[in-house]
């Protein structure tokens, strides 16, 4: 049986239901509502998208550029690493992380803590997907693309900062060495000679050998340096420079530069 | 026969009874305008805005879900129209960002207090209502006029039970020292 209003309604409520029988108030449609939850959703992914995404660049950026190992060569090491995070970016992205959480905050899950719990979620959640994505072979090839000038859009930005060389950490792969100087090639091509001192320090060992990825600390003059560390890196930590990348007169030059010092 | 519960009744204006609605109005009408006669006080247009929730309601009803509690949608809708119309007048301050909800605070249980002290402080918050705080004004006024618990304020206003706790103790510690300054002041 239909329920019939109240006959006795208040003068309020009619003067609500005839705003709303004479077309003043229209119910809007449950498509309407489905839509714009789905938008919305679409909203939420791609910022988060995007925030894994910018957090996955600064991991392959700091492996990419050696900084990621500073840290192992000690004080000075973990100083270098700070002031070179690329802290624009990460600012950047805090601001991302909050917007995210301002979008996020008509769920119950979220508005029902304090702010700062579902912020550090979204961070933790974001850190651990970047690290995967990082992993994978997307910035690698999108570098690969942009150096050939071949990525639209985000081409330069991959060469600006993926190119940025820092004054004090070096990263290249070993062409050379004796007992004292160890030659590398970096990323441009250059042969760079690296000293050996008795305070150089070896966080993972002395092994190394030719065609060796490392990452050397120190302060690079021309085409030497003085090394304050030099350590051996993975090769899924540092692309493999193809071997056609080490020229064949590679030696040669490493006698060279080591000569002109 | 049993009275149809809210929820049911929202399903049945979402089926295109619009008739219906009317019941829900008149539920709901003496509490709208005693929770906008409170929270908006000495705001001329309050009645205006109180019709503007129902309306607001109808036209979003599609989007309620039957399954949650209608007078936690409603009193949402109600909360955002009346913090509108706080912004559109310009009175009173409403900081775009709010420390309480950034920190956990300690969860502060609720306190079983008896009547008469709960007639002292809607006493006590009917005389000095438009000196205190719209962020603690409105959290009094769903505590001591809306009886409602820190769970459903928190669903109201969006924020966390906690912070609930927290603005209540404040608002009644400030609604304190208003009225004791204000009858020292006529002593």
């Amino acid at each position: 049986m239909k329920n019939m209003p109240n006959t006795s309604q208040s003068k309020f409520c009619d003067q609500v239901l005839e705003k709303i029988s004479s077309g003043k108030a229209k119910m809007r449609s449950k498509s309407y509502f489905i839509l714009r939850t789905t938008l919305f959703l679409f909203e939420i992914l791609f910022v988060s998208f995007l925030l894994v995404y910018l957090i996955s660049f600064i991991f392959f950026l700091l492996h990419e550029t050696g900084i990621w190992f500073a840290p192992s060569f000690g004080l000075r090491g973990v100083q270098i690493f700070l002031t070179s995070l690329p802290w624009v970016f990460i600012f950047f992205i805090f601001l991302i992380i909050i917007f995210l959480e301002i979008l996020l905050k008509r769920y119950t899950m979220v508005y029902k803590h304090p702010f700062l719990y579902s912020m550090f979620i979204i961070f933790l959640m974001s850190l651990l997907f970047g690290a995967l994505l990082a992993n994978t072979s997307l910035h690698r090839n999108f570098l690969r693309q942009a150096e050939k000038g071949e990525l639209p859009l985000v081409g330069s930005f991959y060469r600006g900062f993926c190119g940025k060389r820092f004054s004090e950490v070096h990263p290249g792969r070993v062409v050379d060495f004796t007992q004292n100087v160890i030659c590398i090639q970096n990323k441009n091509g250059d042969i760079v000679a690296v000293f050996i001192e008795p305070n150089t320090k070896f966080p993972v060992g002395r092994h190394i050998q030719k065609g060796d990825h490392v990452v050397i600390m120190g302060n690079r003059e021309q085409n030497h340096i003085l090394a304050m560390g030099i350590r051996p890196v993975r090769e899924e930590s540092l692309e493999p420079i193809e071997d056609e990348v080490i020229s064949d007169d590679a030696k040669e030059k490493c006698d060279l530069v080591v000569k002109e010092k | 026969m049993p009275e149809k519960t809210d929820e049911i009744i929202a399903q049945e204006v979402q089926a295109g009874d619009t008739e219906s609605f009317g019941i829900l109005v008149s539920r709901y009408e003496e509490k709208m305008k005693r929770y906008s006669r409170r929270f908006l006080f000495g705001y001329e247009e309050s009645q205006d805005v109180v019709q503007e929730v129902f309306l607001k309601a109808y036209i979003h009803i599609q989007s309620f879900d039957t399954k949650q509690k209608f007078s936690s949608w409603l009193y949402r809708i109600a909360h955002n129209e009346f913090i509108n119309a706080i912004k559109k007048k310009g009175k009173e301050a409403l900081p775009f960002f709010d420390p309480d909800v950034l920190f956990p605070h300690p969860v502060a249980k609720e306190d079983t207090e008896d009547e008469v002290y709960r007639k002292e402080i809607r006493k006590m918050l009917d005389d000095c209502l438009s000196q205190i705080n719209p962020k603690y004004r409105e959290i009094l006024v769903l505590y001591y006029f809306e009886e409602m618990d820190y769970k459903e304020i928190s669903e109201v206003v969006h924020i966390p039970t906690s912070t609930v706790g927290v603005r209540l103790k404040r608002g009644k510690d400030t609604l304190k020292k208003i009225y004791t300054k204000k009858h020292e002041k006529y002593a």
